[in-house]
């Protein structure tokens, strides 16, 4: 079962721009619901979607939780950069896949890397993160399959992100 | 009694096949199982889950299969059990004789999965990674060696070097680096070069000339 972020967590919700955004607005409309009662009846639909919002990002929190709590078991990676990735790697992706993706995998971590599938038309891409306890920021490595060529990409998150993008573009002629 | 497949085991008359000769070979094919308790494909596609690439960390990191052909599809699912293995499981040495394993020394895993690897398509492509900071461009290529085992003469291994022969476990690169290089042979491999098991193999056996001695 999905409950909402404890105390404890709270670090965890502020990694999350959308939690964050959802959750101040949400109080806000709160605190006129409370303060000005004449307001209501304008409000509670406003509310009633802001609060569906926050369940689904709390799904999502519970699921980077368990996604970090795997990783954390053979890489003390510090928590903030791996969410801060993990969401990075989702934005990047949806700027390079088409809207309409084919198939997308959930976020997974395997003994070295936490990793993301793409398949597209007749193109496959793992993006794969690699943190190290010592460096800031993890290795990004994008290893694409596409009209019959296979390139492998590494940098950070937005260098491989730029790279690829331009990649496929050229129809993986580099 | 014991029905484990003794047309895989060494026999007197064998030999090892050359690196070089069996690379040379047009046709080859090769299967690898999977474990029972691992997930076949990625979400729902066709694509195998590439935690199936099974790399050993024994002594060279390689990528252990069969070679199809006298070694048949359903010998894949026999298997040598751990607390054994050691004794069946070593390189044979080209003149040891071996024996059957009994009852209890083996399993049969109907179960498991499998995938094949064509050697004509692991052959033809090198993997190329591109390292952005420094701009510098990697290259590696694989070999299969012949590898036959006290249990199995048919055992092939994939080794990956890069563009000066050394392989990828030799190489003075940090632990993480070498990580990243076999995540994406494996990606490589699943994504350019493995077939499921759901298409039919087409393959071509081995010559006996190849690893029969002349009498």
């Amino acid at each position: 079962m999905v409950t909402a972020p404890a105390i404890e967590d709270v670090n965890i919700v502020r990694q999350v721009p959308a939690f964050l955004r959802h959750y101040q607005k949400s109080q806000r409309i709160k605190n006129v619901l409370w303060n000005e009662p004449h307001k209501r009846s304008h409000k509670p639909a406003e509310l009633v979607l802001l609060q569906s919002d926050l369940l689904s990002i709390c799904i999502k929190l519970d699921k980077i939780k368990k996604l970090y709590n795997k990783y954390r078991s053979f890489c003390a990676v510090d928590f903030n950069t791996f969410v801060y990735a993990y969401h990075k790697m989702s934005d990047v992706m949806s700027t390079i896949v088409p809207e309409h993706c084919d198939i997308v995998t959930e976020v997974s971590v395997e003994d070295e890397c936490l990793y993301n599938y793409y398949e597209f038309n007749d193109t496959k891409i793992f993006f794969n993160l690699f943190f190290d306890k010592d460096e800031e920021s993890p290795v990004a490595q994008v290893n694409v399959r596409s009209n019959g060529k296979f390139l492998s990409i590494e940098g950070s998150i937005e260098e491989v992100a730029a790279y690829i993008k331009n990649a496929l573009d050229n129809n993986l002629n580099v | 009694m014991s029905d484990y497949p003794v047309r895989l085991l060494p026999k007197p008359h064998y030999n090892i096949v050359e690196d070089d000769v069996l690379m040379s070979q047009p046709g080859l094919w090769l299967i690898r199982h999977i474990d029972s308790d691992k997930t076949e494909f990625l979400g729902n596609t066709r694509t195998l889950n590439p935690d199936c690439i099974k790399i050993q960390s024994d002594h060279l990191r390689d990528l252990s299969n069969n070679l199809l052909g006298v070694f048949r599809t359903v010998d894949i699912y026999y298997g040598i059990e751990k607390s054994v293995s050691k004794s069946y499981c070593s390189l044979w040495d080209g003149s040891e004789e071996c024996v059957v394993p009994p009852y209890g020394h083996y399993f049969k895993d109907t179960n498991r999965g499998y995938y094949f690897i064509p050697v004509d398509i692991l052959r033809q492509q090198n993997v190329n990674i591109i390292n952005i900071p420094d701009n510098t461009k990697e290259e590696f290529h694989f070999k299969i060696l012949h590898t036959p085992t006290k249990c199995n003469f048919w055992h092939i291994s994939i080794r990956v070097y890069d563009i000066n022969d050394c392989e990828v476990s030799k190489l003075i690169v940090s632990k993480k680096k070498r990580d990243r290089i076999w995540k994406t042979v494996r990606d490589f491999l699943v994504t350019s070069v493995v077939k499921t098991n759901d298409i039919k193999p087409v393959y071509s056996e081995l010559n006996p000339a190849i690893y029969c001695r002349a009498e």
